[in-house]
């Protein structure tokens, strides 16, 4: 896969000279300085990442437990990853494994030999993209470069600027593909940028290939091919008989055909026949039973009639517990419907005392709002009386000399329009009064 | 929270190569959390069934036995007295040699050092009675279905 890149890069570097081809090189830099955000990939996991076989213990981190990362060496010639080793060194200033004192990490420990960097490079790992498909086996040194350059599986975010999620780096190109589309072969509704994904791995109603016969079959159909597909494992046919060989359903007639328990299987099946015969006799058997016990029960009387002459032993045997039966059921809805009787008593207490408790508390209660109700009457009468005093007063005062007297209707417009300055609604109350004044 | 890497290694590997008288089985629900059989070693009196939390890759884990047991380095409650849960632990320790370690405490009672003083004293007074009350003991509380 060429670098994002290539397509200027091939255009520009048609010229021959070699200033100009010097320019592609600039434009890649400058690209990649411009443009941060959209190549903003999370660096790689490397003790994350899945080795392809299994690394040598000598260069697996005492502490993580996987390959080394930036190696260091200490000065008791262990080595460890540098991260590990920082963090350990906080916790107790010791070497991790022998517990030789530590004192200062830069003192202690040095750059693990390029041995042992080189080794480590060398080791093969996965793609981290695997899951999306990137099936990439390479050095770890150039993982790093691989994802964050060339991978087309690693996810970047999405080109569109208002779309924060992110897309596989092959459909950069193709702009924001996060609108839902539906599947052509289902018609489920799916996001652009997973539908291919979605056609290939899950879609059911794509053809897709068995993976033991290779045949070709559409998803949906995945069961019935299994059951039918030659090469799906299966037991033997004799297997009720103790065949416990699998194999192949291509081989399966071959291996019946010479199976051991091939003797012992028309005596099975005579057995399997027999056995089903006894399980429904069986099945009979008890249903006759339930049949003649409720026979017993029910027509008891017929008999018993008949026998009632010949032996007077007999019936009264076995009509004691038909009717102690009875009798039990009688007597028990007797004891039922005295519980209820008696319930419904208590209830009826219950909510009598209940009234009771509610009334003799609500009597009080009433009592008391009546009186307040009249002692609210008294005051307001006082109030009324107290204005009325008080306006009479006033009036006296302003009527120069007490010429005019209260009780005319002439001058209490004219002393209410005098004080109509001072407030209303105590004049407005007392001139209602103003036909009887002090009469409290 | 996910699972580092090196306790799944770690489980893997204790799954895949047991320790001989060890067998750890990670909890379904916190794959930290193990449940521990240990035998003690050959001639030792001792059987036992540990819990061990591990908070990789830096703190000890957290080890307590289970079952009761007679032991001068183990109290009442299962705590357990080893330096290399304390202040010698260090992050290269795992979890198979934290067991090992174990074991061998049960192979080699150390009543100088004692977490339980009236185990240790008996222990010191007369060792044989000692050994066989941790016999009965660990027939009493540890051995499977005598619960």
């Amino acid at each position: 896969m060429p670098p994002p890149n290539t397509p200027e890069e091939g255009l520009v570097s048609t010229p021959t000279t070699a200033t100009l081809a010097l320019r592609p090189i600039t434009r890649d830099l400058e690209m990649t300085a411009a443009s941060p955000p959209t190549v903003a990939i999370p660096a790689v996991d490397l003790r994350a990442l899945e080795y392809e076989s299994n690394v040598d213990e000598n260069l697996i981190c005492p502490i993580c437990r996987v390959a080394l990362v930036a190696p260091v060496i200490t000065n008791c010639d262990h080595v460890f990853c540098q991260k590990c080793l920082v963090q350990a060194h906080t916790l107790n200033p010791v070497c991790p494994v022998d517990r030789q004192p530590l004192l200062k990490l830069s003192s202690g420990t040095r750059s693990a030999p390029k041995l042992i960097a080189n080794q480590l490079d060398n080791l093969t790992v996965r793609c981290p993209n695997r899951p999306r498909g990137c099936d990439l086996v390479v050095a770890r040194s150039l993982v790093e470069n691989h994802v964050s350059r060339y991978c087309d599986k690693t996810l970047v975010p999405c080109p569109h600027p208002s779309c924060n999620k992110t897309i596989a780096r092959k459909d950069m190109a193709k702009g924001c593909l996060h609108y839902e589309v539906s599947c052509e072969f289902c018609e489920q509704a799916v996001q652009k940028a997973d539908l291919e994904t979605h056609q290939d791995m899950e879609c059911l109603n794509r053809k897709t290939d068995c993976e033991l016969c290779g045949a070709e079959f559409v998803r949906s159909k995945q069961e019935e091919h299994t059951k039918e597909c030659p090469e799906v494992e299966v037991t033997c046919k004799f297997a009720p008989f103790g065949c416990n060989r699998k194999m192949s359903r291509r081989h399966l007639e071959e291996h019946c055909a010479r199976c051991d328990y091939r003797v012992v299987g028309p005596v099975g099946e005579q057995l399997a026949e027999l056995r089903a015969e006894m399980t429904a006799l069986k099945e009979k058997d008890r249903l006759k039973d339930r049949r003649i016990k409720f026979l017993e029960n029910r027509g008891y009387s017929a008999p018993a009639a008949t026998e009632n002459i010949s032996n007077m032993n007999l019936p009264a045997q076995e009509t004691a517990p038909y009717e102690s039966r009875d009798q039990y059921f009688l007597s028990l809805f007797e004891t039922m419907e005295s519980k209820v009787e008696r319930l419904s008593s208590a209830l009826t207490e219950v909510e009598g005392r209940h009234s009771m408790m509610l009334f003799n508390e609500t009597m009080p209660i009433k009592d008391q709002l009546t009186e307040i109700r009249s002692t609210m009457g008294v005051l307001g009468m006082h109030v009324r009386w107290l204005m009325n005093f008080r306006l009479q007063e006033r009036g006296r005062v302003l009527g120069s000399g007490g010429a005019n007297s209260p009780s005319l209707p002439g001058t209490t417009m004219g002393a209410s329009q005098e004080s109509s300055s001072d407030s209303n609604l105590p004049r407005r109350l007392s001139d209602t009064m103003r036909e009887h004044p002090p009469r409290l | 929270m996910a699972l580092p890497k090196r306790i799944v290694k770690e489980t893997e590997r204790l799954m895949s190569e047991p320790v001989p008288g060890i067998s750890a089985v990670p909890h379904d629900d916190n794959l930290r959390y193990f449940d521990v059989e240990i035998h003690g070693p050959s001639g030792s009196p001792y059987e036992a069934r540990v819990v061990l939390d591990r908070r990789l890759p830096h703190g000890a884990p957290k080890i307590r036995f289970l079952t009761k047991i007679y032991h001068p380095n183990v109290d009442k409650l299962g705590r357990i007295c080893l330096d290399v849960l304390k202040n010698n632990w260090s992050p290269a320790l795992q979890i198979r040699t934290i067991l090992l370690s174990i074991q061998a405490l049960l192979g080699a009672p150390n009543p100088d050092d004692p977490l339980a003083a009236d185990v240790a004293k008996d222990w010191k007074e007369d060792e044989n009675r000692a050994i066989a009350t941790a016999k009965e003991w660990t027939s009493k509380y540890a051995v499977p279905g005598s619960k």
